[in-house]
Formats: C-alpha cells, sequence, structure tokens
C-alpha cells in the first residue's frame, strides 16, 4: 500500500506565476495512494527539505515526489533529505514543472491542467518504484601513465607525490618525449632539456614510480578502478640489472649509419644506442631490424667489450599482467611529413627542413652540435625563410585546424637563428600570428622589434631550387598582393601538428574516443577536459589536441587529481541505475535465451556472459550479465531485449508503462 | 568550404563587361574575345584570319603581327578561306540572346 | 580499331603539325581516329570569359553529337579543348536543371556519360604498351617535358596524379630513349590566350620557362598542348625580347617526339612547320 507525498514547489515566481500550485497540490492530495500533498514557496530550500523529512516520519511516507524544477538541479538535494529521513533515496522522484510546464506555457487553464498531468504520471511511477541502493566497487590504487614526455612525466610526478602507485610505459628506449627534442623554449627561451631532465631523474628514481621503457600497451581489460592491463616489454637485449649506463657498447658497433630517430634523419646513430646523451635511463638498446647479429648472425662487437656482461641475444619480449584503477593516456603528438605538399619540395630539395628538424639543428646536442647549417653541404645559411601554417589550416589538402604552437615556435626559430648568426636574414610568411598565452604576444614583438625578423603575410607558392640556392614564390597581402621571390638557403616548414601514427590502435584497444583526426576525445570540450567517455580513463597533454607545454603540464597535473580523487575513496560509489538481466527460480533461472544481441548493442561493453551451472559444475544455461560498474543505464539493450529479459532499475518498464497510462488516462 | 576561384572570376569578368566597367588595359582582351565569338558564331569553327582582322579593325592595332602573317601562311597554319560547319542553324540557336556585348 | 576524336579549331588551323602526328603515330599503332561529324568550336577562353551559358553550350554540343555517333570514347588533344570538355560534362552532372536547358537547346538528347580523354591519357592507354616494338630510332636528349595549366588544373576536375609534379610524359620520353629533365616549371603558365592581346605577357611567362628549361641543360622541351607550343614557338621573338638574348632551343609536341623515334620522316611529323628550327643532335 502506497503511501506517497506530493510537495509542490512555487519555486520564487518561476512555477506559481504560470500554474495555479494550490490546486495542483489539492488535485494530488486526491490521487490514490497519495497520503500527504501540499504546496511551498521554495521546497529547496532548508525549510522545505525539513518538511519532507518531517513529513516522512509524521506520516510513514513510502514514497515522495517533489514537484518542481528538473531533477538535473536538485534531485539529489531531495534524495538525499529523504535519505536523511530514512526514506531509501531511489524512492524520492522529481516532476519537472518548471522547465517542462511553467516555463514554456503562458499562464493558464491548459498549463495548471498539464502540471497536474505532469504530477500524476511521477505519482503513478512512485508505485513501481523498488529500494535501490548504490554500487560499490573496489579501487586498485595504482595507476597506469601511458607516454613518457612531458604530460606522461608531470602526470606520474603528482600521482606517485600524492601517495599512490604509477606505473609509467614509454615506448621508445627514453622517456623525453618531444620535448627532449627541443633547443630552447617560448616563451622565456629555457634551455628544453635543462629544465625537462630534472623531471626525468626525479621519475626514474621516485620510490612509487615504476619505469617501463621501451614498452607498449599489449591489451587493457577491466573497467574503472579495476582495470587489468597487458604490457609488451619489447627485447631490449639488455640486461637492465647489470648494464651499468657505460656507453663502451655505442662507440665500438659498427653499424654507424643509421638515421636516428631523435635527430630527425639529420644525425645518425649505431644500432646498439642510446637515443640522447641525457636519456632516462641511460641503457642502450639494440635495434633489431639494422644490427648486424640479428640480421645475418655475425659481429657480436658489444658483447664482448660490454664490461658487466650485459648484452643479452636473443632475448625475447616480456608480457606482463598490471592490475591498475586508473589510466592516463598522454601518448602525445607528431609533425606531419610535408610530402603532400609537393610545391614545397621536401623531401625533394635538402635543405627544406620540418620546424622539429630545425630545433634539432639549433639544439647544442644536436647532429651540428647547435650550429645552424645546411643539410646539403654543411654552410651557413644567409638567409631563412619560414613557412607557416604547413599543412595546418588547410582544408582542401592537409588539416582543416589550427595547430597552435607554430607562430610561436617559427618566431622562436627566426628569433635563435638571428642570435646565431648575427648577420642572418630570416622571413617569416605567415597568415595570422597566434600568441595567446602569457608574454607570448610580447615574445613575438621581440622577434620583430629586436631580431628585425621580416614578417610578411601571405603564403608561399612554390619552392624550387636554382643553382644551391632555394627560390621561395610567394605574396605579400598587406602591399597589395605584391608577388614575392626570395633566394633562401633554407627554408623551414612550420608543419600541422598531428595525432600519433598508432593512435588510432590504442584508442581502440582501450575503448575510448577519438575523433576524424585520431587525437582522442575527451568527455566535454568545455567541463571534462581531462575525461574520456570511458570511466577511469583520463587524457593529458597533445594527444587531445595540439597544444604548448604549459597547457600539458596544467593539464597532466588535472588529470592527476582525477586520478588521485578517484583513489581518495577504497570503494567506488555508483548510481545503481543500471540495467539487470532477470533471474528466476529453477528450473527456468531466467527468461533470457543467451541471444547476446544486448551486448552487440551495449555502448559501452558493460554486458558479458554468466554460466549457470548445477552442483556438479555442468553449465545449464547460458545468460547475459551486466557488469553495473560499467552501465550507465542508457538502456539501448533493454529496447534490443526479444524476450524482456533485461530492465534497468529505477527505469523499468512496469515504471514506463505506468507513467505513459498515467497521461493518457485523465480522470 | 572551399571557394570555386576560377567561376568567381568568370562571374566577375561577365558582370565587369555588362555593366560597362572594363579597365582600361583590358580593353584589348575583351576586344580579342569578342571577335574570337564573332568568328564562331559565323562559321562554327574558328576562322583564324577572321579573328585576326576582326581583332584588328576593332582594337586599332593594324599593324600587329604582319610580319607573322607570310610565315604563318607559308607553313600552311593560316587559312584564307573560313571552314564553316553545316548544322550553322543549330548553332545559332545558342547564340541566340547571348550578349558578348558588342556588334559583329 | 576506332576511337571518337574531336580535333578542335587549333589542329586544324595554326597547330596542325600537332594532327598530322597524332593521326600518324595512330596510324603506325593501327588506331582509326574518327572525327566528330560536323564539330564545333569549344568556345576556348573566350566563352567561358564572357558568356556562361555559352561556355557549357558550345563544348556540350560536341558531347551529344559524339553521344549520337555511339562514341565510348573521345580523344581531345588540345588542353584547352579537353579542359573545356571536361569542364562542361562537370557541371551538366552537377546541375540537372542546366542540362536539361542545354538539350532543349541543342534539340539533342545528353546522357553527358562518354568518356573523354586527353593526349596523355590516350597515349598511356594505346600507344605506350606498344611502344617497345614500335620504336625504331631512340631520341637521346636531354629534354625538359612541360605539362603547362590545363592538363592539371582545376584540380577537382581534372583529378591528375601528380598535379605539382606531373610524370605522364617524362615517362614516356624515358621510354623513347630520352633523358627527361626534373625542373620546376612544369606546370608554371606560359602566358596562354595573350598570344595576341598582351603579347608582353606571354614573353615574360613562356620566357622564364625557356630560361629554367635552358639552364637545366634541355635540348628540347616537350609539350602537349597547341597554346603552349605557339607560346614557346611562333611567340619566339617575344621570349627573346624578355630574355634580352636569342634563345633556339625547340619546342616539339610529344606525338612528334614519338613519331621521331617510331623512325617516321620529319615531314611526316610536321617538323618543318615550326618557328624554331628543330635540329635535334644525338647528346645526352
Amino acid at each position: 500500500m502506497s503511501k506517497i507525498g506530493v510537495f509542490i514547489c512555487h519555486c520564487g515566481e518561476n512555477i506559481s506565476a504560470t500554474v495555479d500550485v494550490v490546486r495542483v497540490a489539492e488535485a494530488a492530495g486526491k490521487l490514490e495512494g497519495v497520503e500527504f500533498s501540499t504546496d511551498y514557496k521554495y521546497m529547496c530550500s532548508d525549510p522545505g527539505q525539513t518538511l519532507i523529512k518531517q513529513m516522512i516520519k509524521e506520516k510513514g511516507l513510502t514514497g515522495v515526489v517533489v514537484a518542481a524544477c528538473s531533477p538535473r538541479m536538485h534531485e539529489p538535494t531531495f534524495r538525499k533529505a529523504c535519505s536523511a529521513a530514512g526514506l531509501n533515496p531511489y524512492m524520492c522522484e522529481m516532476s519537472n514543472l518548471r522547465e517542462h510546464c511553467s516555463w514554456v506555457h503562458d499562464k493558464s487553464e491548459a498549463t495548471t491542467q498539464k502540471a497536474i498531468d505532469l504530477v500524476r504520471t511521477l505519482v503513478e511511477k512512485v508505485k513501481y518504484n523498488k529500494p535501490l541502493h548504490n554500487i560499490k566497487v573496489p579501487v586498485t590504487k595504482t595507476a597506469l601513465v601511458i607516454g613518457g614526455g612531458i604530460a606522461g612525466i608531470q602526470a606520474s610526478l603528482d600521482i606517485a607525490n600524492s601517495g599512490h602507485q604509477v606505473i609509467l610505459i614509454e615506448k621508445d628506449p627514453s622517456i623525453g618525449g618531444h620535448m627532449s627534442q627541443l633547443s630552447e623554449t617560448f616563451p622565456t627561451l629555457d634551455c628544453s632539456q635543462c629544465i625537462l631532465t630534472p623531471r626525468m631523474v626525479e621519475v626514474a628514481q621516485h620510490q612509487n614510480i615504476t619505469l617501463l621503457t621501451y614498452a607498449e600497451l599489449e591489451k587493457l581489460e577491466g573497467f574503472i578502478g579495476n582495470f587489468k592491463a597487458t604490457i609488451r616489454k619489447k627485447a631490449k637485449s639488455i640486461d637492465e640489472d647489470l648494464c651499468n649506463g657505460c656507453g663502451t657498447c655505442t662507440t665500438k658497433c659498427p653499424t654507424k649509419k643509421i638515421p636516428s630517430e631523435f635527430n630527425t634523419g639529420l644525425g645518425k646513430r649505431t644500432a646498439i644506442y642510446v637515443p640522447f646523451p641525457q636519456a632516462v635511463p641511460n641503457k642502450p638498446v639494440i635495434d633489431k631490424e639494422n644490427c648486424l647479429y640479428y640480421k645475418n648472425g655475425k659481429c657480436k662487437i658489444c658483447e664482448k667489450v660490454c664490461p658487466t656482461g650485459a648484452i643479452r641475444f636473443d632475448q625475447e619480449d616480456e608480457l606482463v599482467e598490471l592490475e591498475v584503477g586508473a589510466v592516463v593516456v598522454a601518448t602525445g603528438f607528431d609533425v606531419m611529413e610535408p610530402s603532400e605538399f609537393s610545391e614545397y619540395g621536401y623531401g625533394k630539395y635538402k635543405d627544406v627542413i620540418t620546424g622539429l628538424q630545425f630545433e634539432r639543428l639549433a639544439s647544442a646536442s644536436g647532429p651540428t652540435l647547435g650550429e645552424i647549417r645546411r643539410p646539403s653541404d654543411g654552410k651557413v645559411p644567409e638567409k631563412i625563410v619560414f613557412v607557416a601554417c604547413a599543412g595546418s589550416r588547410d582544408p582542401s589538402k592537409g588539416k582543416p585546424y589550427c595547430s597552435k604552437i607554430c607562430c610561436m615556435y617559427t618566431a622562436k626559430h627566426a628569433m635563435l637563428y638571428q642570435h646565431k648568426v648575427h648577420h642572418g636574414q630570416s622571413t617569416i610568411f605567415y597568415m595570422d600570428i597566434r600568441a595567446a598565452g602569457k608574454n607570448y604576444e610580447e615574445f613575438v614583438r621581440r622577434a620583430i622589434v629586436d631580431d628585425e625578423v621580416n614578417y610578411i603575410r601571405g603564403r608561399v607558392s612554390k619552392v624550387y631550387e636554382e643553382n644551391g640556392k632555394l627560390i621561395v614564390k610567394g605574396v605579400d597581402t598587406l602591399l597589395n598582393a605584391k608577388p614575392v621571390e626570395i633566394e633562401a638557403d633554407m627554408v623551414v616548414l612550420a608543419t600541422a601538428a598531428v595525432a600519433n601514427s598508432g593512435a588510432e590502435e590504442l584508442a581502440q584497444k582501450m575503448h575510448i574516443s577519438y575523433d576524424s583526426y585520431n587525437f582522442f576525445s575527451e568527455a566535454h570540450p568545455k567541463l571534462k577536459p581531462v575525461e574520456t567517455n570511458t570511466a577511469g580513463i583520463f587524457l593529458a597533454g597533445a594527444c587531445q589536441a595540439p597544444k604548448d607545454i604549459p597547457e600539458t603540464v596544467s593539464q597532466a597535473s588535472g588529470a592527476a587529481v582525477k586520478v588521485a580523487i578517484l583513489f581518495s575513496q577504497d570503494e567506488l560509489s555508483r548510481e545503481p541505475v543500471v540495467a539487470v538481466v532477470n533471474r528466476s527460480a529453477p528450473p527456468l533461472y531466467s527468461t533470457c535465451v543467451g541471444c547476446f544481441l544486448c551486448a552487440t548493442a551495449c555502448p559501452y561493453q558493460a554486458i558479458g556472459e554468466e554460466l549457470i551451472t548445477n552442483r556438479k559444475g555442468e553449465v545449464i544455461k547460458r545468460v547475459a550479465k551486466v557488469n553495473p560498474g560499467l552501465c550507465q543505464g542508457c538502456g539501448t539493450c533493454v529496447a534490443f531485449c526479444r524476450s524482456k529479459s533485461i530492465d534497468i532499475d529505477g527505469y523499468s518498464n512496469e515504471q514506463m508503462y505506468s507513467e505513459v497510462m498515467a497521461l493518457l488516462n485523465d480522470d | 568550404m572551399e571557394l570555386d576561384i576560377p567561376k568567381v572570376m568568370d562571374y566577375l569578368r561577365q558582370r565587369s563587361l555588362a555593366e560597362g566597367k572594363v579597365h582600361r588595359d583590358a580593353r584589348d582582351i575583351v576586344t580579342f574575345h569578342q571577335s574570337f565569338l564573332n568568328s564562331v558564331e559565323s562559321n562554327g569553327r574558328l576562322h583564324e584570319m577572321g579573328l585576326i582582322l576582326d581583332y584588328k579593325i576593332h582594337s586599332g592595332n593594324l599593324f600587329q603581327d604582319v610580319m607573322l602573317a607570310p610565315e604563318m601562311f607559308s607553313k600552311g597554319k593560316l587559312h584564307i578561306l573560313p571552314e564553316r560547319i553545316k548544322d550553322r542553324k543549330g548553332l545559332s540557336r545558342l547564340f541566340k540572346g547571348q550578349t558578348k556585348n558588342k556588334k559583329s | 580499331m576506332k576511337i571518337g576524336f574531336y580535333p578542335g579549331c587549333s589542329l586544324t588551323g595554326s597547330s596542325r603539325e600537332y594532327n598530322e602526328s597524332l593521326l600518324a603515330i595512330s596510324k603506325v599503332a593501327g588506331i582509326e581516329l574518327v572525327e566528330i561529324n560536323d564539330w564545333n568550336c569549344c568556345g576556348a577562353t573566350a566563352a567561358h570569359n564572357l558568356n556562361q551559358e555559352l561556355s557549357v553550350s558550345l563544348p556540350a554540343r560536341n558531347l551529344a553529337l559524339a553521344e549520337l555517333e555511339e562514341m565510348e570514347e573521345l580523344v581531345v588533344p588540345c588542353a584547352a579543348c579537353y579542359n573545356r570538355l571536361v569542364m562542361t560534362q562537370h557541371e551538366l552532372n552537377e546541375n540537372a536543371d542546366l542540362k536539361a536547358l542545354i538539350s532543349e537547346k541543342l534539340q539533342m538528347p545528353l546522357r553527358n556519360n562518354i568518356k573523354i580523354l586527353n593526349v596523355l591519357q590516350f597515349l598511356d592507354k594505346y600507344i605506350v604498351p606498344r611502344l617497345d616494338e614500335l620504336i625504331k630510332a631512340p631520341l637521346t636528349y636531354d629534354v625538359a617535358c612541360y605539362y603547362g595549366c590545363l592538363l592539371v588544373r582545376p584540380k577537382k576536375v581534372m583529378q591528375a596524379e601528380r598535379f605539382e609534379d606531373p610524370m605522364t610524359m617524362d615517362v614516356i620520353m624515358q621510354k623513347l630513349g630520352a633523358n627527361a629533365l626534373d625542373w620546376p616549371f612544369k606546370t608554371e603558365c606560359c602566358g596562354a590566350g595573350f598570344s595576341v592581346s598582351k603579347t608582353e605577357i606571354v614573353g615574360e611567362l613562356s620566357g622564364k620557362i625557356v630560361r629554367n628549361a635552358v639552364g637545366r641543360g634541355a635540348k628540347a622541351i616537350v609539350v602537349a598542348c597547341p597554346m603552349c607550343h605557339s607560346n614557346l614557338d611562333m611567340r619566339r621573338p617575344a621570349i627573346e625580347s624578355y630574355l634580352h638574348r636569342k634563345e633556339d632551343i625547340p619546342v616539339i609536341y610529344i606525338t612528334q617526339a614519338i613519331a621521331l623515334a617510331m623512325g617516321l620522316s620529319p615531314q611526316q611529323a610536321g617538323i618543318q612547320r615550326h618557328f624554331v628550327p628543330v635540329n635535334l643532335t644525338v647528346n645526352r
């Protein structure tokens, strides 16, 4: 026997101005099953809530309907109030008389009648409500951070410093990412490695961080608080415990001409190599594709010269299973190969290079030890042309989006060039100058005023070679579209920032969303920048969208806090409005026939299988089972199920039907 | 969203002609095209000799390329008489009402 | 083997050597090019500059005529005519109302589905596969293959594979034994229809092309467009005026190059009709 309490809110004048709330309360009071009905000016206020609590106790209410604003506003408020009075919070429902009625209609008889209908609908629903309890999910307080660039490093340090374990995996032999390739960072012109390496060392030495380099994610299963990650530790061919990082092997390796990935192809490395001198860990790996031993069984010089006997040929990849509670994805970005832009001559002319390659030239640890030199003949260029937006903001051939960092780094490159080559002439062809960060505009002004970098607003139509010089044909749109031709010694293309080549595959492994550019999708573009749509997996850095270092660090710390919030509870409490497959007594056990259409429909991979066995362990029936930790209560499975065996707690078919019937039958 | 630049350029040319706003330096260009279409309207195919004569008369550049003509003739590249198509009626249907903005 | 053929006005007049060489090599390869009966001028630059409807109706008449003769493929050697016909086909496919209007004015049905081939596509499909057996006298000079604008632009409609650095003619020339140079002016404009009305523009633009080709060591410029040929060849005085020096690099059509390599006489290739004499010596 239902004893429902109905509370009609005036919402100040928001509802009472168009709806006759007193009449609605009266009408509700006459409904079968309603024990108490009243109206009040502000139900969400303290006295309003106290009224609900009082009435629950006084009248022994079994259900509560608050007819007021949208449940998105105050459902938690009223449910908490009921809970405090000893009534299961899920016996409390809200009827939306504001957004659904008073705010969209004029004052009239029909409006009040509609309000009465809306209240009656919810009263009928509540008659079928059952007490529900929040679902508790345990939390493993270890985080997995994928990607060892500045984003991954920052996130790892923050999570580790909050007292939790972190496993940081990085696919390259060393952490550091693109930031370690930069020479100086804008707007301070700090030496990039100088500010990065202390953090890298901190990560390596932190007692809460386990660093796995040359390792990739193989598989990710589970759900928030309870992930199972399988990591593939690629074979380095080194025993890391024995290796002391002396580097003798790298000096003796006979294969010296492999293009260095770290130096963007401008320098060479050996087959057994450490990517750069400040690498963390400073232990080499063997490049199996180019090592003489792995290719044709010869050489083995490194093994002979190693003082600690750390070389382990024929070492195999190792698969490691980790139990983690949260994942932070910080896999970073890549620079676009501008071979699509054959008019710029990249790949054809050696002295046409990308911005990242220029960083390596400018870097003191680079292939030219910090001197700007032409890759073709090693001469110092007298004139450099920088082409901004090479591939960005280009819907017809490149990427439609803006890569955000190029205006700043191009100004930086021009400044570095002017500082190193005082008599040099630099020209930047630009479309706009986007310098929106703190001290960014002043930085660009310095380039223009102090370092006399020549900015020409216009695009470059062609770059070709003539007598060892690069002829750059562009236009100056601020001078009435005057054609400009410059004979340059070097051309630097600020190519678009794109997603890493393995990004799509990785996103699919983790079941996180990604956009058409393969950047990973945040849960909400404004309000949830570090979460994904998959609970427990967070984003940090340029893998979400191109961004500079300050933003990356901020986002990484943000993701770390989300992890810390998750880990601050021993158990996760989730709303019990989830799907449930019905179970009944033997011999039926369930009306579910095991077709698993629901599993294919579920967007959250929340439905698995359950084997119903007898005492002997024989399988009697195979039915669907919803993982309450993953289910988001969308109801798609309920629509798909042909045998009506699955339903949502709190939004059951029965409840929905009663609401519809209540609306249709207006006595 | 991409702009069809050639179409925009053609539209601007046609509008400038319709509104009588042809730039002084571009007059010869317009004259050339009009002479071209006049020849096509008469014969169905371009009669280069006719084009040049029509152009010279209307542009006033009477002595332009006079040195070229003899060599063109001797190499068989210039015909005195035009080649005319048979279905001239069908062709004139296409030209009817279409303004080139000049009298033939 | 019979294929539909639209010569266009220039091939019957000022660029007749292009026609002659094309027919000559087709004959050797056993292909009969059937001219569309009573074809008309496509309108070239004049039509689309002055009148939108004419720019579409003039080419469309030829397409309709070709359909009436049940031609499946249509070879259009002149790059400008080719460009106009393909643009028209594209325009009429996009705009059903326009197609109906034009069809009515023509008083001919218009399915608009004929396959239009430019000279390079024709050569690739019908001549190149047989080159190995047909070459009698390989050409062994350095050449600069010049494509001009209309074979590769507009990018969306022409759908050329490599629109900044095309290689179709280069590949053919290599097959003929020549050394096709890599050079950056392959698709720069020659000055197009300004030959008569603004000759100095042609002098400058074509002059830059000639200067670059000569500077790279080319002994001949190979073209596939009558307008480009005329600007680079007939307008040589204007070019020399811009460059302030004499240049005697000859300009030949790709069809002429193939004709010479097939062992046909210079007469059959129409070489004598050029303004700049073609004295190609064996030189690599």
